[in-house]
């Protein structure tokens, strides 16, 4: 089933962006997947490991992309001339980031699609962080 | 998070259909959810036969994909300021709109696909028999 979780370098980024759902497995500080049926983030904090980190499904991480921060991602397939092929498409959000996207596999397009959605959610991160430490202090 | 995973009844369809991949749930013969936390083929006895395989949604979508060659997925359409989520099955050109929950629409979609495996499988149905015990029916799929 590992083909339904996210990378090591994915979770560890979910991680720091405060993902804390449930999910079935973490990795371990060797970033090895173990699998489990229920794992929470109170189960990884007692571990209080440094890179040990939840090991969400794909599908469990564009949930929490749209219900926590109303981004909605998906893997679109269509059909070319070079046979099928794989685009992503974003929902709430204007950067234009999912535009010329165009895969081999479905697998390729869903790793893709979070890596773009990690790096969405850093850059509104980071700008809101700008827009607070530039704003005039009373 | 029950929502990921298919109903015991798909679970069985999809047993008879030769599905081969662990999975963290199982039903046990009596009808009971089990839980593992290690991903096991429940399907294949393990040595105490009547075990099911509760897959998650997306464990039988990709199985279908590599196994078939069936591609289902699942998609949003936003209209005003309500999502609607909708699946497709590409072989068939299927689709169905109007699912509240993605889990909702990768049901219909994975009940879909499972219509459509038992229509074009239909005469390769093949009786078996495992250990003398259990009679399974399993799909020949041609490479």
């Amino acid at each position: 089933m590992n083909k339904e979780i996210v990378l090591y370098t994915e979770a560890l980024s979910l991680r720091d962006l405060g993902f804390k759902e449930n999910c079935f497995g973490f990795y371990n500080i060797a970033g090895t997947f173990v699998p489990d049926y229920n794992v929470t983030i109170e189960n990884i904090n007692k571990l209080e490991l440094k890179d040990c980190c939840l090991a969400p499904t794909y599908l469990a991480v564009l949930r929490w992309f749209r219900e926590v921060h109303h981004i909605d991602g998906w893997v679109v397939p269509y059909h070319t001339l070079r046979g099928q092929r794989y685009g992503i498409m974003i929902e709430g959000d204007n950067s234009g980031a999912d535009q010329d996207s165009d895969f081999e596999s479905f697998e390729e397009a869903e790793l893709h699609l979070v890596q773009l959605l990690i790096k969405i959610l850093i850059d509104h991160n980071t700008e809101a962080e700008w827009m607070s430490s530039s704003s005039p202090q009373k | 998070m029950d929502e990921f995973f298919v109903t015991p009844e798909i679970a069985r369809t999809l047993q008879q259909l030769g599905f081969d991949v662990p999975c963290l749930r199982g039903v046990n013969p009596d009808g009971l959810e089990c839980k593992s936390v290690w991903p096991i083929d429940f399907n294949s006895g393990n040595g105490i036969m009547g075990y099911v395989s509760v897959p998650m949604y997306t464990q039988c979508i990709n199985w279908f994909r590599e196994r078939f060659n069936i591609l289902g997925f699942v998609v949003p359409t936003y209209l005003n300021d309500t999502c609607k989520y909708s699946f497709t099955v590409d072989r068939v050109s299927f689709t169905e709109l109007g699912f509240d929950t993605p889990e909702d629409a990768y049901q219909g979609c994975v009940e879909e696909i499972i219509d459509y495996i038992h229509t074009l499988y239909e005469s390769q149905i093949t009786s078996n028999t495992r250990s003398g015990e259990q009679e399974d029916n399993e799909y020949r799929v041609s490479e």
